[in-house]
């Protein structure tokens, strides 16, 4: 059964999809702007994506210090080096592959895998009928099964699930060929799908 | 949960690998065509695709707490301040630091509102309120040449609502009555092309 899965509060409306931000003609018209220096539309447009970045930043690379830092980092080059966006790509795909360029060098530089080493005195409570799992517990073994995915595939997974883009989309972003983004997916996918098994989310 | 052993070229690592954009309408026509025909014999990729909605709802847990985004902003003013009066920034930046202050409240009073009221009306338009009683959600797409009316009256009969879309492909998120027989009615209208529900089962 999926009773742990299922919305408590059906009256609740559904959680704001991430990618349905305003017309991409709204969002070009605050680029205009901040290409003449118009901090308003900067402010405008920071307010948009902050939450966007900020969930997938946090996904990525699971350590709030480092989240803040790649999540400035991205947005002053989006205000600093506007006019370089050709508008070849949605914006969005352009800040995004910003925002993650941004934080594979910032992964990179500090030289270790990924700075979830603080959680590993974890342990893991194991199969069971679904009553043992309490939230806590339930997200604990997300993470631990989001954590034993690589980077390039957490992306995918975030900004598909999340960001609500296109695998055409997502490979522009994480710059790779769009084969290797369903690649990813189908690993990631399975990775998380046994997860869900496991749970009692079985046929 | 399928067996499936990966393999390239495999039919059901193909489609599974296609899954959650097939799920959300974003797959280019052959690629949907590629999926959906499989689709049509394989229970085990069925049962994936069904899964798909609890996925989401598993990965929602993962959602982190929201930050403040006015705390961020100021925090990336400080920067860009410091940065601005670094040698070498462009001439425009301390202009455009002028215009901080109370003015800029104003402004973006003016700058949001304009852009905010496409979204409350879209949102107005495309979030009505699920009948009472469980609900499913669904994929629908509808054929070339549809006329609005004929879509409207579909969906009214039936008791449908279109929660978001079209996506890139032109597919809608429908929310609809948990009941099969409805699914079937709905599916059987004349303007309807394609309609699957996104539900693990009820």
């Amino acid at each position: 059964m999926q009773g742990w899965l299922k919305p408590r509060k059906t009256a609740a409306p559904a959680p704001e999809k991430a990618g349905h931000g305003l017309p991409e003609s709204v969002e070009l018209q605050l680029l205009a702007g901040i290409r003449h220096g118009r901090r308003a539309d900067f402010d405008t447009l920071y307010r948009l994506y902050h939450p966007r970045i900020t969930r997938f930043l946090v996904h990525l690379l699971r350590d709030a210090e480092l989240v803040d830092e790649v999540l400035d980092d991205t947005l002053m080059v989006v205000w600093q080096r506007a006019t370089s966006f050709d508008g070849r790509s949605k914006l969005s795909t352009w800040i995004f592959g910003i925002a993650y360029r941004k934080a594979m060098k910032a992964v990179a530089r500090f030289d270790s895998p990924l700075p979830d080493e603080d959680q590993d005195a974890r342990t893991d409570p194991g199969p069971g009928p679904e009553q043992q799992f309490g939230l806590g517990q339930l997200r604990e073994r997300l993470q631990q099964a989001l954590g034993e995915l690589s980077m390039d595939h957490r992306a995918v997974v975030e900004l598909c699930y999340f960001q609500d883009m296109s695998h055409a989309e997502i490979a522009a972003v994480v710059g790779c060929p769009t084969e290797t983004v369903k690649t990813r997916m189908f690993y990631a996918r399975r990775r998380l799908r046994g997860l869900l098994a496991d749970l009692g989310e079985t046929e | 949960m399928s067996t499936v052993i990966p393999m390239e070229h495999d039919e059901h690592v193909i489609t599974q690998s296609l899954l959650p954009w097939y799920a959300r309408g974003q797959l280019d026509d052959a690629e949907m065509r590629e999926v959906q025909a499989h689709l049509a014999h394989c229970p085990a990729c069925q049962a994936e695709l069904a899964a798909e909605r609890p996925m989401r709802r598993l990965l929602d847990l993962a959602t982190p707490p929201t930050t403040s985004a006015e705390a961020g902003l100021a925090r990336l003013r400080k920067r860009m301040a410091a940065e601005a009066r670094a040698p070498g920034r462009r001439s425009w930046i301390p202009w455009a630091l002028g215009l901080q202050g109370a003015a800029i409240a104003g402004l973006l009073g003016l700058v949001l509102l304009p852009t905010l009221q496409p979204a409350a009306v879209f949102h107005g338009l495309s979030a009505a309120p699920a009948a009472h009683g469980a609900t499913v959600e669904a994929l629908i797409m509808f054929k070339p040449g549809s006329t609005e009316a004929a879509v409207r009256a579909a969906l009214l009969a039936h008791g449908a609502s279109i929660v978001s879309g079209p996506t890139e492909s032109g597919a809608y998120h429908l929310r609809l009555a948990a009941d099969p027989a409805v699914l079937t009615a709905l599916r059987a209208e004349a303007p309807v092309a394609l309609l699957e529900s996104l539900e693990a089962r009820k």
